[in-house]
């Protein structure tokens, strides 16, 4: 049995123009509610794509996309049931950010809220992969100073679990 | 309009002191042992082209205050933080009196305010000074920083004559020909954004203000307000990651939100504003070129958009 899951796409939510329309924030708002009751639901298309695979005591959360000023409510509810478990024995949070093309400033802001109550349960959450304008943003914004930067998903595991990596490597 | 920056610090004046001169001096005579330089004129040359702003300036650390100028027109005033000293002391070498000063308060926190005690012009007999705002207490405040024992001089005895004019946030008044507009921030004692608007360009004066980023309806409300300004003056006093962390309700924020609200906007200039006070030239320079950067970074289709820092002495115009 590969160690790895199948990646699972848990939500995709489409980019849409004027989305401070009452109608649109009335969408938004139903398109949430479905979000947390439905995890794994697939909504119409706002950017950005985050698939889940767990190793070991960690879970690697892949992110694609844009997280902006759209999809950041929607990124902070995907996080919220891996939160949940982010404690020190279990579920640590690797972010992977790999496929990113662009954070915003509220999409930092989750990650800060993320980082924090992660560390409250004794939990960690960091980030890999950060490339061209995703890392470039992190630096200017100084959130590179205060978050974990791993050049990878595997470095970040390495560095978070080595037995886990050493299970992954002999899958 | 004319923008005079007075005084461009936040929380507290500061100076440059001696270890930050001779640090300067040591970089600036070190860059010019590679060159020659026979004149002072090619001494200017070399400190305006060659040396970094950081080296050759100073962003100066006098308080809140910036004057808007037109000609024909009694100065406008955006707070009267220490930098208001200096405006004052111009106005004094100057035989054109008695004169009329009109003030726009952006809240009563103490460096907004800690100037005008110092402010010449309100101890000369014929002068009228017109404070006007949104905020409740600016009466209140202005007095009480010159009761004893805090002050000498109390406040009724300033020759001047001093009103003081109540703004509702949201109305639009006309004020001596510029068409002014406030608008509530989020900051500790409440404090309010101006835009101000005359032939046909606006500034926008958003000092003291927190972007909780926690709901886009206030960023849109605050970008509806920026809508297409000529220059938008911003609090740019912490890092992203210190406004959302450390320092969250602190109620100042940063680059990377100036840069952003103004992108959604459509504003032309960015001015960064309220500098902290910890920071030395070398760090407002760093938030600066990382604000150009992420301007660059971050524009996709839309025009570009200026960026400058605010600095003691920087004057532009609107």
């Amino acid at each position: 049995m590969p160690f790895l899951a199948h990646p699972r796409r848990l939500f995709t939510m489409s980019r849409r123009p004027n989305i401070m329309g009452a109608t649109e924030q009335h969408a938004r708002a139903r398109l949430f509610a479905r979000a947390q009751a439905h995890p794994l639901t697939t909504a119409p298309d706002l950017g950005m794509n985050i698939t889940d695979r767990r190793t070991g005591n960690a879970v690697v959360l892949e992110v694609t996309g844009r997280v902006d000023n759209d999809s950041a409510e929607a990124f902070r509810l995907l996080l919220v049931p891996f939160l949940r478990h982010c404690t020190a024995d279990e579920n640590r949070i690797v972010l992977d950010f790999s496929g990113v093309d662009y954070i915003s400033s509220v999409g930092l802001r989750v990650l800060m809220l993320a980082a924090k109550q992660a560390k409250t349960q004794g939990g960690t959450v960091v980030v890999a992969g950060l490339h061209s304008v995703v890392k470039e943003i992190f630096e200017i914004s100084r959130f590179n100073l205060v978050f974990q930067c791993f050049d990878s998903a595997r470095d970040a595991l390495a560095a978070a679990a080595p037995p886990t990596l050493a299970a992954r490597e002999g899958a | 309009m004319r923008v005079r920056f007075w005084g461009t610090r936040g929380s507290i004046p500061v100076a440059l002191d001696a270890a930050g001169l001779h640090a300067k001096l040591v970089e600036a005579l070190l860059k010019a042992s590679e060159r020659p330089l026979r004149s002072a004129a090619e001494a200017r040359q070399f400190i305006e082209r060659e040396l970094d702003f950081s080296i050759s300036h100073t962003f100066g650390g006098a308080s809140p205050c910036i004057e808007v100028e037109r000609p024909g027109a009694a100065p406008l005033i955006l707070d009267l933080g220490s930098g208001v000293r200096g405006l004052g002391a111009r106005d004094m070498a100057r035989a054109d009196r008695p004169r009329t000063y009109n003030v726009i308060m952006s809240h009563m926190h103490w460096d907004h305010i800690m100037g005008f005690p110092f402010f010449a012009p309100a101890y000369v007999e014929g002068n009228h000074i017109r404070i006007f705002g949104c905020h409740a207490e600016i009466e209140h405040a202005l007095r009480r920083q010159q009761a004893a024992p805090s002050f000498p001089v109390p406040f009724d005895r300033l020759a001047a004559r001093i009103e003081f004019i109540g703004l509702e946030p949201g109305r639009r008044y006309d004020i001596d020909g510029i068409a002014v507009t406030g608008m509530l921030q989020a900051h500790s004692g409440e404090s309010y954004a101006y835009r101000l608007e005359h032939g046909g360009k606006a500034l926008i004066y958003a000092t003291d203000s927190e972007h909780k980023l926690e709901d886009p309806r206030e960023s849109e409300a605050f970008a509806a307000f920026f809508r297409n300004a000529d220059m938008v003056i911003f609090d740019a006093m912490y890092s992203l990651a210190e406004a959302v962390s450390i320092r969250e309700d602190w109620g100042h924020s940063s680059n990377v939100v100036g840069v952003e609200l103004c992108q959604l906007a459509g504003a032309k200039h960015l001015v960064l504003f309220h500098h902290e006070p910890a920071y030395d030239d070398a760090a407002i320079t760093r938030i600066w070129r990382d604000a150009v950067r992420l301007e660059e970074i971050t524009r996709g289709e839309r025009p570009p958009l200026r960026v400058s820092a605010a600095y003691d002495g920087l004057e532009m115009d609107v």
